[in-house]
């Protein structure tokens, strides 16, 4: 039942802390990864250049929050550092965006 | 792309529009009630608190006992050592040496952990209830539309998930069915929800049943509300151990060198 000492990278962090940086920073990334999915229905991308254009999109997104709101330096405020800034929860952002691609599409390209 | 289907614009007015409604207001109101059942907390008894008090405090020494000087960090594990071995934090005086500790309460005559157990027969309900309905409604009323076609191509695995309801062999497998938009909009709503109600909501399904299944494996390690009460004599020994076999040092230890060695190089 021995609790084995946190790896001191953590025990330098505040978890509560850390555990709002992240909300704040996925809430971002989940509310434009839906706006960059129906941007990518109006502009009718299909298949490979829609996820293309959804990568760079949230890629855009990370770039502009880290700069930001983490002043440069995501190593400070995410426990995962650029990585986490940059491409964190990208495959869970996936499923509300092509959601809103699919209905965008679909209402611009398919019904007329 | 070739666009060899032509959809009817009252597909869009009275099938996919409804449905994507549906499903946003479901959310929602899964959301709301689950906020209504969720009674607050019950106030539990001092003693029981300071029991279960007494054992984090030994768990907390032990984590950080290295920033305690040497006289601090004893005087607390044996103050902490012999309240445990004396049971002075136990909630009921400890049995007597050589008598057996009396039976635990059944569970199921308990009222408190009932309580306990119909919340979680509440929460389960309302977490699933309404996934199990909706589907069923969308089966019955959205039968058999082509809704959409997903903007990228799929290999012919994903037909039989897609295209769920109508049995048409040579169709694209990117055409999809009312029941497979159902699945997207449940998986896929969930950043609405967050931007709607904020980040702790109880409104997304596939979140939800992610939840349930955490939940489970919490019951089985006995980590329940309702949990029978725990054998605090059993967990108070075996704390006293831990904090016996602490590996204690103290991070000032020879603070004086390490500062000399870093700065003092000219001296």
């Amino acid at each position: 039942m021995a609790t084995p000492l946190p790896p001191p990278d953590a025990q330098s962090s505040y978890v509560p802390n850390v555990q709002k940086n992240a909300q704040s920073l996925y809430y971002v990334k989940s509310t434009l990864a839906s706006l960059s999915g129906a941007l990518t229905g109006l502009l009718g991308l299909t298949s490979l250049p829609g996820f293309l254009f959804y990568l760079s999109t949230y890629l855009l997104i990370g770039l502009a929050f880290s700069t930001t709101k983490a002043g440069s330096k995501p190593r400070e405020y995410f426990v995962g550092g650029w990585w986490e800034t940059l491409m964190g929860d990208c495959v869970g952002c996936a499923a509300p965006f092509v959601l809103f691609w699919t209905l965008f599409y679909a209402l611009v390209h398919i019904y007329d | 792309m070739a666009q060899d289907l032509v959809l009817d614009p009252a597909i869009r007015d009275w099938v996919l529009g409804p449905l994507t409604v549906i499903m946003l207001l479901s959310g929602l109101i899964r959301h709301y009630v689950t906020i209504l059942l969720n009674s607050p907390p019950k106030k539990q008894p001092l003693k029981a608190v300071r029991e279960q008090r007494a054992l984090a405090r030994g768990t907390i020494l032990r984590t950080n006992s290295s920033y305690l000087p040497p006289s601090a960090f004893v005087a607390l594990k044996t103050h902490l050592s012999s309240a445990y071995t004396s049971g002075f934090y136990l909630k009921a005086p400890p049995p007597a040496e050589g008598e057996s500790a009396p039976p635990p309460p059944n569970p199921l005559t308990d009222p408190g952990a009932m309580d306990g157990m119909m919340d979680m027969v509440k929460k389960q309900a309302v977490g699933f209830l309404p996934q199990t309905i909706l589907m069923y409604y969308i089966g019955f009323f959205f039968n058999g539309f082509v809704l959409t076609r997903l903007p990228f191509p799929l290999t012919l695995r994903f037909k039989a998930m897609l295209q769920r309801g109508i049995e048409t062999q040579d169709m694209d497998v990117s055409w999809v069915s009312s029941v497979s938009w159902y699945f997207l909009c449940l998986f896929g709503l969930s950043s609405v929800y967050r931007l709607l109600l904020g980040e702790d909501n109880a409104a997304d399904g596939g979140q939800n049943m992610a939840a349930m299944n955490q939940m489970g494996g919490a019951a089985m390690m006995g980590g329940m509300p309702g949990q029978p009460a725990q054998d605090f004599v059993k967990l108070f020994a075996t704390e006293r151990e831990n904090l016996d076999i602490v590996e204690y040092s103290w991070v000032c230890e020879g603070v004086e060198e390490r500062l000399l060695e870093k700065y003092g190089k000219g001296l």
